[in-house]
């Protein structure tokens, strides 16, 4: 199958320097995009092999304690940098990679803020298939709520973002009607993890 | 036959005392004395009530005429500030000084209470410890307000004096209504979310530092209702929910 890139004018956008938190936004000149480069067969990165297939499963870090509830599962809240820096995932099925190197770099990533957070533990990461992701819709007018970008680069060839269709942003900029839309589709979304996947893995 | 009849809600010694004696009714008693006693008890019962914040009334097991009684008090209760509010935090404890036979009851108890005085109204007012420990959820966002900025390994921000407050206002309503304790997580913005879940249910209430918060209800995959609230409040759909699913207090449908 060949794919597409998106075009000249979507790759200046996702250029563009804006600071950490309105990373996702970025996304949303695809999603406007008369080339309609927000399609899923549409690839972003010259470093991805292709876009991130339906039936990929990609795999982020979810290790920090304060996104748990009290029994160690995953909350929405996981999923709120999927609105504003964008949501870093690893797609496992691309060869070369697997869960392991995930599990290896979170574990890194933990024990770079172990300093600061002397008891922070690690809980592990939540992975997900694609097309469950793409087709969770917000509630109020049913549009597609993510989408799955191949955000690779040179070093990481396997790189992808889930990243919001809108309502970007940081909670409280949202109208307070508009703020459960989106928390209801981020607990959506942790629904969608695939739950063999998602245990806790160890403690730093 | 001197034993103490009471009616006892929860084994724990966790409530404040609060007595009301109504007087030794006459020694002939008329079906109007009767009423008159009976609507005296209830009087200092209801004059007890309305010294109490939050009042509770529970009954179990209760004969003639703790019953007469218990149900005067309701009826005089209906329609007042303290309906609805009665199955909740307090309860009422009618203690008569007399072993109730079951077959001369009326009698007895009518001749039990010239003897030996007094029908009396207990009114128990839970104190902290009876209520849910919500240590946790209290320790946990004293822990997201003085978190440090890049605790998320990207740009995360701690939650500020406004959310943490709020919260705190939150989960004091919560905790005041005898709701399970929540779990507590904090999105990289320093917003906060309360959340309750099981098997079944996933309720959220999200605080984002502005004075009111936004919540929404689902089961699985079913959205069952939203909605926005003062900080300070736990809102009626919102609580409606928590108590029927997320409380221990066995009580509660009495």
């Amino acid at each position: 199958m060949t794919y597409t890139k998106i075009c000249s004018g979507c790759i200046s956008a996702l250029r563009k320097q804006v600071s950490v938190r309105d990373n996702a936004l970025k996304f949303h000149a695809l999603l406007e995009c008369p080339n309609h480069c927000s399609d899923p067969n549409c690839t972003v990165s010259a470093f991805s092999p292709h876009p991130v297939k339906g039936e990929e499963q990609i795999t982020a870090c979810a290790s920090h304690p304060h996104h748990t509830a009290r029994d160690g599962t995953v909350t929405h809240k996981v999923f709120d940098r999927a609105f504003t820096q964008g949501l870093s995932a690893t797609r496992i099925n691309l060869p070369g990679k697997s869960l392991q190197d995930v599990l290896r770099f979170c574990t890194v990533v933990d024990e770079g803020k172990h300093d600061k957070q002397p008891e922070l533990f690690s809980v592990g990461v939540v992975t997900l298939k694609a097309n469950d992701v793409r087709e969770i819709k917000f509630r109020d007018d049913q549009e597609l709520a993510f989408r799955v970008y191949d955000t690779a680069g040179a070093s990481n060839p396997a790189h992808a973002d889930i990243v919001g269709s809108k309502y970007f942003g940081e909670l409280r900029a949202l109208p307070k009607q508009v703020q459960s839309v989106r928390t209801w589709a981020q607990q959506q979304l942790a629904r969608k993890m695939l739950p063999t996947l998602n245990k806790p893995i160890s403690t730093v | 036959m001197s034993a103490t009849q009471t009616t006892v809600m929860r084994p724990e010694p966790v409530f404040f005392r609060d007595s009301r004696k109504a007087s030794t009714p006459s020694v002939k008693h008329t079906h109007m004395q009767e009423i008159e006693y009976l609507s005296e008890v209830v009087n200092a019962g209801f004059n007890g009530l309305a010294r109490i914040d939050w009042p509770r009334a529970e009954s179990s097991k209760w004969v003639m005429p703790k019953q007469s009684i218990l149900a005067a008090l309701r009826h005089a209760l209906l329609g007042s500030w303290w309906e609805g509010r009665l199955p909740r935090e307090h309860r009422i404890e009618l203690v008569i000084s007399r072993e109730i036979s079951n077959y001369r009851e009326m009698q007895l108890i009518i001749a039990s209470m010239d003897r030996h005085g007094h029908t009396q109204l207990i009114f128990e007012r839970p104190v902290e410890s009876a209520l849910p420990d919500y240590s946790y959820a209290f320790d946990r966002i004293e822990v997201f307000e003085n978190e440090v900025q890049g605790w998320d390994g990207a740009d995360g921000l701690p939650a500020s004096t406004d959310v943490a407050n709020q919260v705190r206002k939150f989960l004091m309503a919560a905790r005041k209504e005898d709701i399970q304790v929540p779990s507590l997580a904090m999105g990289g913005d320093g917003s906060v979310a309360v959340i309750w879940t099981d098997q079944n249910f996933y309720i959220s209430a999200d605080f984002d530092g502005t004075d009111d918060y936004s919540f929404f209800i689902s089961e699985g995959d079913e959205f069952i209702n939203d909605g926005v609230s003062a900080s300070d409040k736990l809102d009626e759909r919102l609580a409606s929910y928590l108590k029927k699913y997320f409380t221990d207090d066995l009580h509660q449908n009495l």
